[in-house]
Parts: C-alpha cells; sequence; structure tokens
C-alpha cells in the first residue's frame, strides 16, 4: 500500500514535471493500486460538488443520488473515452493492449479533476452569473485561462496517450483525433440530455 | 555487481527511448525537434504561457462575450 502509494505520488509529479517520461512509463503499466487513488481524488471533487451543488440543507438521499449520478457518469465518461482512443488507434494501426491505453489515460484524469476542482472553487467563492463590469470580465479572463491552460494539458496527455500506448506518427495521432472528436461530442450531446454533465471534460 | 546493475539501468533506458521511432513529420521535422526538448521537461511554462496567450487572443476576438462563456462553464462542474 506504502509502495503504490509513492509510486502515485511520483507519477502524480511526473505527469506535472516530466510527462514525456513519465507517460511513457505509465503506458507499460502502473501498479494496479494506483487506481484506488485516483479514484479517491475522485470521490473527493463529486463529494464537493454534490454538496455544493444541492447545498449543506439537502437530505442525504438527494445528495447521495446526486453523488452517485456524478460518480456513474465518470465512470461511464471515462470507459467510453478509453475505448474509442483504443479502437480508434487500432483502424489506424495501433499496437496497444487495452492496458497501455488504459494507464496513461487513467492519470490524464488529473488536469481534468483539477479544473473541476478550480470550477467548483469559483462557484463557491464567487456563483455566477457574470457581469460585464471590468472585475466581471477580470474574472473571467483569470477562468479562462486556468481553463486553457487544463485543457492544453489534458490535451498534451492525450497525445502521449496514442504516441506512447499505440505508438502512432503524429500524422496519425492528427487522423485519429478527427475522428474521436466528433465522437465525443455526440457522447457529450447525450449526457447533457441526461442531465449527467454540462461540460464533457473527461 | 554495481557494473551489472548500471548496465542493466543503461539497457532499460535505451530501450525506453526507442520504443517509438522519432517522429517524422516532413518539412516541419526540424521545427518540431526544437520545441519538443523544452516541453518534454517542466512543460507548465509553456502551457501557462500559451494558456495566457489564448486567452489574450479569445478577449481581442470575443469580447464581452467571454463573460458570458464563463458563466456557462462555472455551471459545468
Amino acid at each position: 500500500m506504502y509502495t503504490s502509494f509513492t509510486l502515485f505520488l511520483r507519477h502524480l509529479l511526473g505527469i506535472i514535471i516530466r510527462p514525456y517520461e513519465t507517460m511513457r512509463s505509465l503506458s507499460k503499466g502502473v501498479n494496479p493500486l494506483e487506481i484506488i487513488y485516483i479514484n479517491i481524488l475522485a470521490v473527493i471533487y463529486i463529494g464537493l460538488a454534490s454538496l455544493l451543488r444541492k447545498g449543506l440543507d439537502s437530505g442525504s438521499l438527494l445528495l447521495t443520488l446526486h453523488f452517485g449520478k456524478l460518480f456513474s457518469g465518470i465512470i461511464f465518461t471515462f470507459i467510453f473515452s478509453w475505448g474509442i482512443i483504443y479502437f480508434v488507434g487500432k483502424l489506424f494501426g495501433g499496437k496497444a493492449s487495452p492496458s497501455n491505453i488504459f494507464y496513461p489515460w487513467l492519470y490524464s484524469l488529473i488536469p481534468t479533476l483539477l479544473w473541476f476542482l478550480t470550477a467548483s472553487f469559483f462557484y463557491f467563492l464567487l456563483p455566477p452569473p457574470r457581469t460585464d463590469s471590468l472585475k466581471g470580465q477580470l474574472f473571467s479572463l483569470v477562468f479562462i485561462g486556468i481553463s486553457i491552460t487544463c485543457f492544453y494539458w489534458k490535451g498534451m496527455l492525450y497525445y502521449l496517450t496514442l504516441r506512447f500506448g499505440h505508438k502512432l506518427s503524429l500524422g496519425k495521432i492528427i487522423l485519429s483525433t478527427i475522428i474521436i472528436v466528433p465522437l465525443a461530442i455526440l457522447y457529450s450531446l447525450f449526457t447533457y440530455k441526461l442531465g449527467l454533465f454540462r461540460i464533457p471534460f473527461i | 555487481m554495481k557494473e551489472d546493475k548500471l548496465y542493466q539501468q543503461l539497457k532499460e533506458r535505451m530501450y525506453a527511448v526507442s520504443s517509438v521511432p522519432p517522429q517524422d513529420i516532413g518539412l516541419l521535422t526540424p521545427f518540431w525537434r526544437k520545441i519538443v526538448p523544452h516541453i518534454k521537461e517542466s512543460p507548465i511554462r509553456f502551457l501557462m504561457l500559451g494558456g495566457f496567450l489564448s486567452t489574450l487572443f479569445a478577449w481581442v476576438i470575443l469580447g464581452t462575450l467571454i463573460v458570458r462563456i464563463v458563466s456557462l462553464l462555472q455551471y459545468g462542474f
């Protein structure tokens, strides 16, 4: 348990400081217990989000239902994204096994969770809607800046997942992305209709 | 024994580095090879710079529409 936690921290730091080497190592596999720590981070976020959304005064049943909805949404969205990356990569000659994609993609949840936690914090600090005043615009710029940085980080980890998982060249990664993005948009519309996610950032 | 361990580490490093062929993107390859070493180590600097420049660009293009987008994004968690 201690070893897996140490490895988890090392990989966590690695995807920030040395993502290239870390994702290369992750594509070879990790200690399966590391999945638990990422799940713990996800559970912490979901708990905070449920409390913020529904409020402390809500009944425990409502909170539990909201928690369950968010948690299952994250799990299904992750499985869906893992699946399409694996299968679309295979179409372009990718050589990965499912685990070669699973572990790097699992760690790419870190920028996702960071964005969700940041959005939750700002929701608590300054609930929307924003106004067109100078303060509103400044806050909006800061929020957009953080969002775009997380998005670029996620994009980089996505590229490295395909690069080291499927061992694809840049051209094939771009072609895979051209197929994956419309599928992701369709899925996000589906989850939006279900009321699961408003922003599909998994 | 120490030399064997070092040799094993070097061998593992060699296999790791050669696990994927180098990127070849035609005429853009030299440009790509100049950028990538800066992104391999501590890319957070370039990610933040990219985020900052993209934000400025979005503000110039979209203007106050950014405020409505942020209001929408804030509901997104």
